[in-house]
Parts: C-alpha cells; sequence; structure tokens
C-alpha cells in the first residue's frame, strides 16, 4: 500500500467523520436549546425530567449509550431499528445527537441565566412580548457567553466521532485500522492525527473569527 | 379626575407586607420626588406602576380612562399595553449592551410600531410600505430624543463606549421613545459617581420644563427641593407624609419624615 493508497481510504473514512460531526451539530443544538427551556421550565415535572435525563447522559459514557441505542432495541423488542451501514450511522448519528444535545443544554442554560434580569425587565417595561425579548435582546448576548464553552465541546465532538467505530460505523479510524495494523504500518496513525489537527486547526480558527465579530461590545 | 390615581395599593411577597395601601394621585406636568430610608417599598412601588410586580390589591387609574384593579387577572397582551402608559428608568441603566446608543432607543419603539401595524393591515406590499415608512419615522424620533438628552454625537456607541451619565441620559431617551404617561425614575443617580449625577439631573429638570409628568424616587435631597413640585416621604410601605418641598424640608410634620431628614 502506497501513500496515495491510504490517502484515498483515509479520505473515504474521514468523509463520514465530517458527516457525522455536521449532522450532530445541526440537530444537537437545536435540541439542546429545547432542553435546555425544559430544565428552566416553571412546570417542574418537565424540569425535573429535563435534568434528569441531562443527568443520565451526562453521567454515562458515550460508548455505553451507543451500544445501547445500537443493540437495545433489538434486544428488548426484537426489532432492529438500524440495520445495514446506514442504520450503523443512524444508530451513531442518534446517540451522539442526544449526548451532544444534554452537554448544550446545559451550557445554553448557564448563559441563559447569566443575564442579568434587568435586561429582561428592561424589554418587559418597554412592551417587548417574550419572543421579542429573547430573539432580540438576550440571544446574542447569551451567544456571546457561552461561544467559548460551545467551541470546547464540539473540539471534543470531532474528536469523539471516533467511538463510533465501536458499533462499527465506517468513520476514519474503522475503516483503516485493520489494514494498518495487520501490514505493521504506523505511520497512518500519525497521517490521521494530521486530519484530526487540519479539522480543530480550522474550527478554532472559525470560533477565533467569531469571537472577534462579537468583540464590538462588552458586557 | 387626577392624570394618575393609585387607590390602596398593596402588595406583599410572601408573608412580607411591602406596600400597605398606598393612596396617590398626580396631575398632569407634575413632578413628584419619593424620598425615604431604603428598604421603605420605594422600589416596589415603582414596580408595580410598571407591572413588573403585581399589586395584590388596589386600583391605579389612568388619564386615558384606563383601569388596572389588582383583583382582575390580566392577558399578557393587556399587561404589555398597560406597561406602555409608564415608562420606567432603572438604577442601573439596563442598557442592551449589543446595540449602539441609537438602536437602544430606536428598536423597541419600531417593534411597538410594527406590532401596530401588523394588527392593522393585511400582509402584503401595503403593510410593507407602511412599516418601512414607521421604520424611517421611528429613526427620526429616536435621533431627536438623543439629541434632546444631548447625545447627538454619541449615537453610534455602545453602551460600554460611554459614561454612566451618558448611559443613563440614552436610558432615558429610551423611556421616553413611547411617550409614556408618566415616567418614573427609581434612583437614576445612585450609581453613578458624583460628578456624573448632575448631566442626568440636569436632563430630568429639562424633561419637567418640557412638561413630562414623572415621578422620581432619589437621594439626592436639593434636586427633590429644587425641582420637585411635591415630595412625598415613604416609610414601612406606607406614604408618611407628602406636601411641597418647603413643608416637607422645613417644617415637616411627622416625626419619622424629620428623623430621616436630620441624615
Ligand atoms: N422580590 C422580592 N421578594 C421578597 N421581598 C422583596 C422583594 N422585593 C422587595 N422585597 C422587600 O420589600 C421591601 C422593600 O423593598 P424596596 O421596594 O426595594 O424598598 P426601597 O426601594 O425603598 O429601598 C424590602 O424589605 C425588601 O426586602
Ligand atoms: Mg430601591
Amino acid at each position: 500500500m502506497n501513500f496515495w493508497d491510504i490517502s484515498v481510504k483515509l479520505l473515504d473514512g474521514f468523509g463520514i467523520t465530517c458527516l457525522l460531526f455536521i449532522l450532530t451539530l445541526v440537530f444537537s443544538l437545536p435540541l439542546g436549546l429545547i432542553i435546555s427551556f425544559g430544565s428552566m421550565s416553571k412546570f417542574k415535572p418537565l424540569s425535573w425530567l429535563c435534568r434528569t435525563v441531562v443527568w443520565i447522559i451526562r453521567g454515562t459514557p458515550l460508548m455505553l449509550q451507543l451500544f445501547v441505542v445500537f443493540y437495545v432495541p433489538g434486544m428488548l423488542f426484537g426489532v432492529r431499528l438500524f440495520t445495514g451501514d446506514d442504520g450503523r450511522f443512524l444508530a451513531a448519528l442518534v446517540a451522539f445527537v442526544i449526548n451532544y444535545a444534554c452537554y448544550f443544554s446545559e451550557i445554553f442554560r448557564g448563559g441563559i441565566e447569566s443575564i442579568p434580569k434587568g435586561q429582561y425587565e428592561a424589554a418587559q417595561v418597554l412592551g417587548m412580548t417574550a419572543r421579542e425579548t429573547f430573539f432580540t435582546v438576550i440571544m446574542m448576548q447569551v451567544v456571546k457567553r457561552i461561544l467559548a464553552p460551545i467551541s470546547n465541546e464540539v473540539i471534543t465532538l470531532v474528536k469523539d466521532t471516533s467511538l463510533a467505530r465501536v458499533i462499527a460505523v465506517g468513520e476514519i479510524f474503522f475503516v483503516n485500522e485493520m489494514d494498518f495494523l495487520s501490514r505493521g504500518l504506523v505511520w497512518p496513525l500519525f497521517y490521521i492525527a494530521v486530519f484530526f489537527l487540519v479539522f480543530v486547526g480550522v474550527l478554532t480558527l472559525l470560533f477565533g473569527w467569531c469571537e472577534k465579530k462579537l468583540s464590538y461590545y462588552k458586557v | 379626575m387626577a392624570y394618575l390615581e393609585i387607590r390602596n395599593l398593596k402588595k406583599q411577597f410572601g408573608n412580607t407586607r411591602v406596600l400597605h395601601g398606598i393612596d396617590f394621585s398626580m396631575e398632569k406636568g407634575e413632578v413628584v420626588a419619593v424620598i425615604g430610608s431604603s428598604g421603605g417599598g420605594k422600589t416596589t412601588f415603582l414596580r408595580c406602576l410598571n407591572f413588573l410586580e403585581m399589586a395584590n390589591e388596589g386600583t391605579i387609574d389612568f388619564a386615558d380612562g384606563f383601569r388596572f384593579d389588582a383583583a382582575k387577572t390580566y392577558k399578557s397582551k393587556e399587561i404589555r399595553e398597560m406597561r406602555l402608559k409608564m415608562g420606567l428608568v432603572f438604577q442601573s441603566f439596563n442598557l442592551f449592551p449589543q446595540y449602539t446608543a441609537l438602536e437602544n432607543v430606536y428598536i423597541p419603539l419600531f417593534l411597538r410600531s410594527k406590532e401596530r401595524i401588523k394588527a392593522s393591515l393585511p400582509f402584503g406590499k401595503e403593510r410593507r410600505a407602511a412599516i418601512k415608512a414607521a421604520g424611517d419615522g421611528d429613526m427620526q424620533r429616536a435621533e431627536a430624543l438623543l439629541q434632546e438628552v444631548g447625545l447627538a454625537d454619541k449615537m453610534g456607541n455602545y453602551p460600554c463606549q460611554l459614561s454612566g451619565g451618558q448611559q443613563q441620559r440614552v436610558a432615558i431617551a429610551r423611556a421616553l421613545a413611547q411617550d409614556p404617561a408618566v415616567l418614573c425614575f427609581d434612583e437614576p443617580t445612585s450609581a453613578l459617581d458624583p460628578e456624573l449625577t448632575g448631566e442626568v439631573l440636569r436632563v430630568i429638570s429639562e424633561l419637567k420644563n418640557k412638561g413630562r409628568t414623572m415621578l422620581v424616587v432619589t437621594h439626592e435631597m436639593e434636586f427633590a427641593r429644587n425641582v420637585a413640585d411635591r415630595v412625598i416621604f415613604f416609610a414601612d410601605g406606607l406614604i408618611e407624609e407628602e406636601g411641597t418641598p418647603e413643608q416637607i424640608f422645613c417644617s415637616p410634620k411627622s416625626p419619622k419624615t424629620a428623623s430621616f431628614l436630620k441624615h
């Protein structure tokens, strides 16, 4: 196997890694916002439920959650929800979305709760609706406050995608591991590291740019 | 019939009774200073008038014939409409930090214009044109108001780029934008360095000369004495004494007032 062959294989796996990463973000960010609203709800059973779910998801390993999502429906109900390569990918996606939504929800909750009461009250006395208050006054202030913790989570997600291999999703490790190990090749492992480093590097630049964009005001 | 009339206003938090039945009225164009030691319920009183707290008992009659009655329940839309009859300037300014001074005044104003237009016109070209025209008008109004409080050259500044006194003046312009019947101030200069209180108090006096009806909670006795038409002294959730500044400051009747003013 030459450099070219390995590059093609790695890129192939990396495509799945990227897809898993992007889809996880697309679904877990809004879901996280919904869960954070649930946790802050004045309706106690709802907030209790949301906080319990968050506690369970954050308190157990992601790897375990992958197994549970993938195997448990079949073991308990005899239905195989996730079959084939697409099914494995979907199972991984579901597990990642739930897991990350819970982490994000706590970041959102912290951000929203850190906005001083005076901001809400100022909006209220000016006749704004709850919706207007959230979208025109609160949201951008929350975004600014949570950008750093969110970027941390997002970078962790890049690397967590490699956990999907435990249910045989063809991400970058899974497609290549056997090959390299059986042939005793070491350098492709470092090559994989380069993929991750570049990916994380790009994200770091992106978040740095966002932070700069939002630095036009101080709180 | 007074311009604003409050009868038997009561408020308690849990078992803590804070307002014990306030009777109070104002005439149009009047400036009333509220003084009293801390914890007396002055802030709670203003918050009830602005419906940030809901009074437990009592009524508030507005000049337009509208009556708020604590015994009734109101929809959130009605509460929002009631809030617009009053304005409130906070001790801590509470400007929106991500918006410029001009946007702070303009955005809340424009949101209400937009809501009114949406309620009266069906979706379509006509509505869009009306919203655009309202936006232009609101922008001009916001600029004029900032000019009025002496900030013509700071319109594009963010709150973090303004001094406390300037921020409070933006907050005053913002509260004035929707032309409230009564503008309330909760210790508008207490968070300011002493050298910055003057510019804010000056703006309030100018507003008085333009005929604004204002209710000002303050610790600035000089201001209360010189600018207010009437002074009310708040103690333990009741209006202990009220009168002209001369009456209150020179010959207080209540021993509580006298003792407060000695300090
Ligand atoms: N949200 C609240 N919950 C419970 N007690 C409150 C609340 N707001 C005010 N109080 C109490 O009401 C009393 C009057 O407070 P306040 O209206 O702030 O007085 P002032 O503005 O004259 O200093 C204080 O004893 C305060 O502790
Ligand atoms: Mg107070």
